[in-house]
């Protein structure tokens, strides 16, 4: 009888690796739906405002917004630093008070009950209700806009990581105890790994609404910032550079959430083999 | 009667759980030992408390009467001294097998690369060699119990608790981790506490068999398996076991069907007289 019974032979292993050839082929059909859908949408916005002489102050054309970003890119450029810095600030407040936040209320029952009610109404409170006061109470500056961040931007991330932190199967939390691991041990060793995909989860999303924060809060005061512009061109009617801002505030958007997914693939790369590997079935 | 040889001792445990606040009595008077280096089964009808005697003996659950002894000591805090494997592998999926493995030992406080050499002497004989940075759902269900109950060992406790740990695999994949379990535990000298509702994994693998009641589980039959050792897969065919099978299925029956008795028609007493008539060589 052998020691190590049948082991590697007859158990069926991992999925082969996609060859490179069917890895661009897949990275093109992916990629080609939205891509044409893109270029569809702005040949016909461009053939209609174009045959039915629209005015550009009502709606410019694709080519008048490119065209303008080209040509304000400094202007442009300068009032995007401005609201980055907006939105990586609150949103690393955001991160900060969240996860502090949630490991407070997972595990103490008086936390939950007495604050968690709170967190959730606060998003009943719109938060363009809240960006006045906050411009009466702290002024212009940059202070303002990051709160308005942070506030939109927290529920996410507190929600899921709640959620992330009470997923922790308790199987293996008493399996850590008859290991002899303490309390804090199955905190780090457990706890924090469970729950960090819950809490990318929260940030993908936290990230995708913190632009929109930023902008509220230079919509309600402020004196730069892509906002700012937008509101400060609209009485010149510079619509197409009320446009050029929009397009750089989505890019702004996209870009962010792009990026947190690539920092959770390094973090957490099992979340992400374990979904592909559950979205192939068990083979 | 404790004695020192006696590697945990229980006597007269009893465990009331409560569900929507009503009581739920699932252990009554239990008396249980197993001894230094013995192979120990636990068996009875789904719902008898099986597992939650092991969870009393791992040191998750406290008894609400009765007493537990550890190596000859009384043992009011067990956790931490005794290895448990659940019927989940339960392996951490953000974790290589090797780092699986060795969750134990990092927890004790054992520097990792001293852990990790511990951990790779043992990779070959738990049929895990070329797979220690893989991670567990590249690994197929036995491999991972096995990694499992690699990191059950390098806990390197005395006594291990196992909970049906082969509950989740096929048949197949399940024989051959008993033939291996029978190889692994001859040579480690471990004593082992099963938890099995498999009869004849039971009979294969252990000295003594505990048979429990229906809830509240109290224990109704303890049958001394005297087959020799080392243990093969091929003795299932043996009159003695077949016997001893007959007995312990028999027993378990008159517990999930109590009115019907050990009169009623049952597998067991059909395989005894066909296992009888084949003299084992």
């Amino acid at each position: 009888m052998s020691l190590a019974p049948a082991s590697a032979s007859q158990e069926p292993l991992v999925v082969s690796e996609e060859g490179p050839w069917r890895r661009r082929w897949s990275a093109l059909a992916r990629w080609a739906p939205p891509l044409s859908i893109i270029v569809l949408a702005l040949g016909v916005w461009e053939g209609a405002v174009r045959l039915a002489h629209v005015p550009r102050w009502l709606l410019p054309t694709p080519s008048v917004i490119g065209g303008e970003l080209a040509s304000s890119h400094r202007l442009l450029l300068r009032h995007t630093g401005v609201t980055l810095e907006e939105v990586l600030v609150g949103l690393g407040l955001a991160l900060a008070a969240g996860v502090v936040l949630a490991v407070g209320i997972a595990y103490s029952r008086v936390l939950e009950r007495s604050v968690y009610p709170f967190v959730i109404a606060s998003q009943t409170i719109p938060i363009i209700a809240i960006a006045p006061l906050l411009l009466i109470w702290i002024g212009y500056g940059l202070l303002p806009k990051v709160i308005v961040v942070a506030l939109i931007s927290f529920f996410p991330i507190v929600v899921n990581t709640v959620d992330g932190l009470k997923s922790v199967d308790p199987d293996v939390v008493n399996l850590m105890r008859t290991l002899g691991a303490s309390r804090w041990q199955v905190f780090t060793k457990v706890q924090v790994p469970t729950s960090l995909p819950f809490l990318f989860s929260g940030t993908r999303v936290a990230v995708a609404v913190s632009v929109i924060g930023a902008v509220i809060g230079e919509w309600v005061g402020s004196s730069q910032g892509l906002g700012y512009l937008m509101i400060r061109s609209k009485p010149q009617f510079l619509t197409e550079r009320v446009f050029a801002a929009i397009f750089i505030l989505s890019v702004m958007g996209i870009a962010l959430f792009v990026i947190t997914g690539l920092v959770e693939r390094y973090v957490v790369p099992w979340s992400h083999t374990e979904r592909r590997q559950r979205a192939l079935g068990e083979e | 009667m404790d004695n020192p040889e006696h590697k945990i001792w229980l006597e007269g445990v009893s465990k009331v759980l409560y569900t929507n606040g009503r009581p739920l009595p699932v252990l009554e008077r239990v008396d249980f030992f197993a001894q230094d280096g013995e192979f120990v089964s636990i068996i009875g009808p789904s719902g008898c408390g099986k597992s939650t005697l092991l969870n009393i003996i791992a040191g998750l659950e406290e008894p609400d009467g009765g007493a537990i002894r550890f190596g000859g000591h009384d043992a009011p805090s067990r956790l931490g001294l005794a290895g448990y494997m659940h019927q989940k592998d339960l392996l951490l999926p953000w974790r290589t097998v090797l780092d699986n493995a060795i969750l134990g030992l990092e927890v004790q406080g054992v520097p990792r690369s001293e852990a990790h050499r511990r951990a790779r002497l043992l990779m070959g004989r738990f049929g895990l060699t070329g797979f220690e940075s893989e991670y567990p759902y590249a690994l197929s269900g036995g491999m991972r119990q096995r990694a499992a109950f690699l990191r059950t060992v390098l806990a390197e406790k005395d006594l291990l608790l196992l909970d049906e740990p082969f509950g989740a695999l096929d048949a197949l994949t399940r024989v051959h981790m008993q033939e291996w379990l029978l190889d692994l535990w001859e040579s480690l000298k471990k004593t082992i506490v099963l938890v099995t509702h498999d009869v004849d994994e039971a009979v294969l693998l252990s000295d003594r068999v505990y048979v429990l009641t229906a809830r509240p589980g109290r224990v109704k039959l303890v049958q001394r398996v005297d087959l020799p050792r080392p243990r093969r897969y091929d003795m299932v065919t043996w009159g003695e076991f077949v016997a001893l099978k007959a007995t312990l299925v028999r027993s378990l029956r008159e517990e999930s069907h109590p009115d019907r008795g050990a009169e009623a028609h049952i597998p067991g007493a059909r395989e005894l007289r066909h296992g009888s008539t084949e003299v084992p060589q």
